[in-house]
């Protein structure tokens, strides 16, 4: 120690240069290249998959991009910056409105309307995000609350826009034409959340590995620490409020595709306690949570229903199962796997390797 | 002392309802020395390092750092300026692994921006090798580069204080703030404490906050001393120790010298 203290100097106030691998090994070193390797890579073995499934399961299947996508941003919000929100069921609605009034009023292509609907979330949270930045604990929690109780009406107050109770329709995109009769416009839609899921993945997980990952997870740490190493803690909320936001609108607009209409009473405060408990139970903080998370939202009620029929629950307890089913895991998850599922399939992932590792 | 190249502090008082927290107090730090605060618990130490990185806004009374007046002082404009400062306690982020508790401390030196982060490639790469081997640096000066992955509340508590000092250093401050850096160390490692405060005195300008008088001693080249919000003496070591007023507030509190 004393040694190496004797020979440092003050250095200029800028970064030295660092060594870096070459060759191959630099191309595979950027996050991004293997990434998108990984992601491609995704895509093909889905598009293989849904040749396999009837076009009930791929409806089913395509069910599941919308939440976990929105679960992305609200699990980086919450995991990583340390924010909780129960405003991101209304997120989803901002950004499932914008894609709706965006397809009846205006002849955009597909992919400008869901980045409009991230966009346009996107300023929708930085403006929650200012506000956020104020207010700590339960009274941020409280605050995202009021939003996901007031959207709703907004939408029944402004009938002639938003269409009300009833909502409005929105019709399913075809299948371009390369793909010919290919694809059905089921198909399409499961192809078009994958590539959605892929990019958004991707994005995140180079986020979380730069330094403004970093710099989210200082702040949920330490909030003074963080000012002390010259960053802004409030522009740090409001940069993960805004970016975990338009997850939730990306997420809300695919939505909008899945269901066929859009309407408040698919975007009530359920939606985003379930979001919450969703992240929960899947891992909060990780990408992969988020997956698991958005499975469990979309079939563990389909399973509450088959196991209430084959048990012949009567109706009162048999709509009910499903939340009962998610009260239940909720709660085995907090007690024995505070990361949630994710938590446990990491942990499983190390005992077999060490296992491996044992008799060698 | 060339006031271009100095912390000063000019006349400040600081007041929390009716508790007057600072009264008038000023201050002269000069690079290439190290500068004592002492004074019992309670007299405004913290407070005063507060004022200096703009946590708290003096009710009157100026700051200068390097030939230029400061207003509207903001924590995160510090590390910008050239100042870094250590917490009382520890501060260390305690989810991050040690290498990112330290890269946070060099954030102020990078520049890419968020779409480039979400890309993921080119100079946010480098970039971040660049950050990575700058912590590095940093926590090998202070020998404990082998704890880099393990996560802060894993380590002895005399590990996280070099953690979060090595923070502070690798933003490669012309000012270093020390809030207690001694508390809670070995009489072993504070007295490589004080060999690592002498050397970085020849680097840089050191304001040290501390109650272990040895060290206070040892290593600081002015004092002075605190006592409920006011500067009761300043001087030399060998000046502020033969001061009676300094004896009679240390009376009632534990002499450590
Ligand atoms: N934010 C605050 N609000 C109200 N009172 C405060 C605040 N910060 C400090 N004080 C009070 O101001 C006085 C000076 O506190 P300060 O923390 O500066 O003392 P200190 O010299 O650092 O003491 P110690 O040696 O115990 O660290 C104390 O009486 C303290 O209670
Ligand atoms: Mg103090």
């Amino acid at each position: 120690m004393e040694e190496s203290m004797v020979e440092a100097k003050p250095e200029p106030k800028q970064l030295p240069a660092a060594q870096q691998p070459q060759g191959p090994r630099r191309l595979f070193g950027q996050p991004l290249v293997r990434n998108v390797i990984v992601g491609v890579v995704a895509l093909v073995l889905f598009y293989l998959l849904i040749g396999h499934l009837s076009q009930y399961r791929i409806y089913q299947l395509s069910q599941v991009g919308p939440y976990l996508i929105a679960l992305v941003g609200l699990s980086v919000l919450t995991g990583q910056n340390g924010q909780i929100s129960l405003g991101h069921g209304a997120l989803m609605a901002i950004g499932a409105w914008t894609l709706t009034l965006m397809q009846l009023h205006t002849k955009s292509p597909l992919w400008l309307m869901l980045i409009a609907s991230a966009l346009v979330t996107m300023v929708f949270g930085a403006l929650l995000g200012l506000v956020a930045a104020r207010l700590r604990g339960p009274y941020l929690a409280g605050a995202t609350l009021a939003l996901a109780l007031g959207l709703p009406d907004i939408t029944t107050r402004y009938q002639s826009v938003f269409g009300g109770y009833q909502g409005l329709e929105v019709s399913q995109p075809n299948a371009p034409s390369f793909l010919g009769a290919a694809a059905t416009p089921t198909e399409w839609l499961a192809i078009i959340e994958m590539i959605c899921v892929v990019v958004v993945m991707i994005l995140f997980a180079n986020l979380l590995r730069s330094r403004v990952g970093r710099k989210f997870r200082a702040v949920r740490d330490d909030e003074i620490a963080t000012q002390v190493s010259g960053i802004s803690v409030p522009r740090t909320q409001v940069l993960a409020f805004a970016l975990s936001a338009a997850a939730a609108g990306l997420g809300g607009g695919l939505f909008a595709l899945v269901s066929g209409n859009v309407s408040p009473g698919g975007y009530t405060v359920v939606l985003s306690i379930s979001l919450l408990a969703a992240m929960v139970i899947g891992g909060t903080g990780t990408l992969a949570g988020a997956v698991w998370g958005a499975l469990i939202m979309v079939y563990v009620p389909g399973w509450a229903t088959t196991l209430s029929q084959k048990l012949s629950l009567n109706q009162s307890v048999s709509a009910n199962l499903a939340l009962a089913i998610y009260g239940f895991l909720l709660v085995a998850i907090i007690m024995v796997a505070p990361v949630g599922v994710q938590g446990i399939v990491r942990l499983v992932i190390f005992k077999i390797r060490n296992l491996r590792k044992e008799p060698g | 002392m060339d006031s271009k190249v100095g912390l000063s502090v000019d006349q400040v008082s600081v007041r929390f309802g009716g508790l007057v927290a600072l009264d008038r107090v000023s201050l002269e730090a000069a690079p290439g020395e190290v500068h004592g605060v002492i004074g019992p618990n309670g007299a405004g130490k913290t407070t005063l390092f507060n004022v200096m990185c703009g946590f708290v806004k003096p009710d009157s009374g100026t700051l200068t750092f390097f030939g230029q007046k400061v207003h509207g002082l903001r924590p995160e404009k510090l590390t910008r300026m050239g100042v870094a400062r250590t917490l009382q306690g520890l501060g260390l982020f305690p989810r991050m692994p040690v290498l990112e508790n330290v890269m946070i401390g060099a954030d102020s030196l990078a520049k890419v921006g968020v779409l480039r982060a979400l890309i993921g490639a080119g100079p946010t790469v480098s970039e971040e090798h660049r950050l990575r081997a700058a912590a590095m640096a940093a926590l090998d000066r202070l020998g404990v580069a082998g704890y880099a992955s393990k996560l802060p509340p894993q380590l002895p508590y005399a590990i996280q204080k070099k953690v979060a000092l090595a923070r502070a250093l690798v933003s490669n401050p012309r000012f270093l703030l020390l809030d207690e850096p001694a508390s809670g160390l070995s009489e072993e490692d504070m007295g490589e404490l004080g060999d690592l405060i002498l050397e970085l005195s020849s680097e840089l300008g050191i304001v040290l906050v501390e109650h272990h008088m040895d060290l206070v001693m040892r290593v600081c080249s002015n004092i002075s001393v605190l006592d409920f919000g006011r500067v009761i003496a300043e001087g030399t070591p060998a000046e502020v120790k033969a001061n009676p007023l300094v004896t009679e507030a240390y009376l009632g509190d534990e002499v450590q010298a």
